[in-house]
């Protein structure tokens, strides 16, 4: 008898204790968003989809390497010499064409490891996330704008180049042997004056480098512990230029 | 009303079906708006803000898309099922439910039947409805279902008792079957002098009388925390499983009107029916239905916040609290109203 009025009270007690608080949180502010309309503000270093600004793009490849699931594929197309590409916005020269740019968002990862490595900061994290597609071939972007024609151009250009350059070499080592068996019918004696000649010129060219180095020793340490600061600086600024030489 | 209505339409027979068509379009619209109500307190208790779409205004017409859903589905009936008994179960549910409302004083000027019997036979007629239940889980011809149906069975016998015992204590008071002379015995205010005169507020045995009824009503509308038949999460659908387009429609449409039905009669019983709670102030027949309906609602919404409360009772739980909480409790509070009755 007991047991059952103290079970009853009990029930009554947690049913009210449950009910006040569906009843406090039938007025609370719902958490809901309503997506289409209202959207939450992302948060500032968001990773949803990859973008590249092709114009920046110097095709040196390190996002491609840099990519754990190797969704980005580039394919370039060294320029000919007469050929001027510009520069990035950030001051490197381009010498490639870049005919492919394809990052396939289907195989991404969103690891962000690709942006960091790039020299030209082109290829960015984007606040795109409405991007859902049917099939997912739909899911391969391709970021390159040059057009089948242009990439053909380019391509032949670079083969007439290549052709040239070796006709000209073939040319160059023609005249050569041509040199080398005119030279043939003059005597030995006129050889060794000109390898003695050579030899003397050699050495005075190695003595003038002694000589300027050491006056930059010299120099340097007339400018003492302050110019170490100003050398390190230096370094600094030279990195650049080391990150760009891959894609030489 | 009666004579209203004589007065203006031109054959008896069309009298009688638009006097038994009024109801029917209260639980239509009633219907509409609970499930659209439903699914915003649902929402709203778990921190969400339900159905937003549809109609502008926070969803109001979701309902009724859904019903236009409903109408474009596939009727479906099992191959091995029962298909008389299957397709007949859900309107003789609705059936068994829309009767009932016959003895139910909507107003002052409105009753189905002034029988003096009405108590007795509003409980024999809600009964149909376990029956109705028990056939779609036959008929169906499926293990889910037909445990369903079973546990209806053993529910809906265990919860007419306590059910039955409240009713009988309110009986004890008004002493007439008729629940429009219930209802007119209520009307005033008498208790205490401010209080309306109501039975809930007419001995304090009568409260725990109105609790009582209350958690049997809910185990006899199937709702949680009693909602056994239909637990979606042990027994897919219960008795609904192969069920599809109207037919189950009306089995929804069926478990919204028991629960009007079950919140009107407890508002007959306990709370003044169609009388206004400022005595003669907002009073009358059109006022009266408001009232009732009105009254009813509220009782609706705790039904609502309840089921987003409180978790499902077990079975054995289920028949533990009825034969062994509810039913002592029940006598023994019948024979303190009986004494109350006896000494004042």
């Amino acid at each position: 008898m007991v047991k059952l009025l103290n079970n009853t009270y009990t029930t009554f007690k947690t049913i009210f204790n449950g009910m006040g608080i569906t009843f406090r949180h039938l007025f609370k502010r719902s958490v809901t968003v309503q997506y289409p309309e209202v959207r939450d503000v992302l948060p500032e270093r968001v990773r949803l989809k990859l973008h590249v600004n092709i114009d920046d793009c110097i095709g040196c490849r390190l996002c491609e390497r840099a990519c754990p699931v190797e969704c980005i594929t580039i394919g370039t197309i060294k320029s000919t010499d007469d050929d001027d590409l510009g520069e990035t916005s950030t001051g490197h020269k381009k010498r490639l064409w870049v005919n492919q740019f394809d990052i396939d968002m289907a195989k991404c990862c969103y690891c962000e490891l690709c942006v960091h490595p790039c020299p030209t900061d082109c290829i960015t994290m984007v606040e795109d996330y409405e991007y859902s597609v049917y099939d997912r071939q739909d899911l391969l972007f391709g970021f390159s704008d040059m057009t089948p024609e242009q990439v053909n151009e380019a391509e032949e250009k670079l083969a007439k180049e290549a052709l040239e350059k070796k006709k000209k070499k073939e040319a160059a080592k023609l005249a050569k042997k041509k040199k080398a068996e005119s030279s043939e019918n003059q005597p030995a004696a006129d050889e060794d004056a000109e390898k003695a000649a050579k030899k003397a010129e050699r050495e005075a060219k190695r003595a003038a480098r002694r000589a300027e180095k050491e006056a930059e020793k010299a120099r340097k340490e007339a400018e003492g512990g302050a110019s170490d600061s100003g050398s390190t600086g230096a370094s600094d600024e030279s990195q650049p230029e080391n990150r760009q030489d891959p894609n030489e | 009303m009666q004579q209203f209505l004589e007065s203006y339409l031109p054959a008896a027979p069309l009298v009688v079906l638009v006097y038994a068509m009024i109801p029917l379009m209260i639980i239509l619209l009633y219907a509409l708006f609970a499930i659209w109500f439903e699914r915003k307190v649902a929402g709203h208790i778990q921190d969400r803000l339900g159905p937003m779409r549809v109609g502008g205004w926070h969803g109001w017409s979701q309902s009724i898309a859904d019903l236009l859903k409903i109408l474009q589905k596939e009727d479906i009936v099992p191959a091995k099922a029962d298909r008389f008994l299957f397709k007949l179960a859900p309107f003789i549910a609705f059936a068994a439910s829309y009767g009932a409302y016959a003895v139910i004083p909507l107003s002052s000027e409105y009753i189905g039947s002034m029988i003096d019997v009405g108590v007795f036979y509003f409980i024999a007629i809600t009964s149909l409805l376990s029956i109705s239940i028990i056939m779609a889980g036959w008929a169906s011809n499926n293990k889910w279902s037909l445990l369903g149906a079973m546990r209806t069975a053993a529910q809906t016998v265990s919860y007419e008792v306590p059910t039955v015992v409240t009713i009988l204590s309110v009986i004890v008071v008004t002493g007439t079957l008729n629940l429009m002379e219930v209802t007119e015995m209520q009307s005033g205010n008498t208790t205490l002098g401010f209080l309306p005169n109501w039975i809930i507020f007419h001995s304090p045995f009568m409260l725990l009388a109105f609790v009582l009824f209350f958690i049997a009503a809910l185990a006899e509308a199937h709702r949680v925390p009693f909602d056994l038949p239909e637990s979606e999460s042990e027994l897919v659908g219960g008795y609904q499983t192969e069920y599809s387009g109207m037919r189950w429609a009306v089995f929804m449409l069926t478990e919204y009107v028991d629960l009007l039905l079950l919140s009107l009669i407890g508002v007959v019983l306990f709370f003044g029916g169609w009388n206004s709670p400022f005595g003669s102030f907002m009073d009358g027949p059109v006022w009266g239905v408001f009232w009732s309906v009105s009254k009813a609602m509220v009782l609706v919404f705790v039904m609502m916040w309840l089921r987003w409360t409180l978790p499902r009772l077990r079975v054995d739980q289920l028949m533990n609290l009825c034969w062994k909480y509810l039913i002592p409790i029940c006598f023994v509070n019948l024979i303190l109203i009986a004494l109350w009755e006896m000494l004042f």
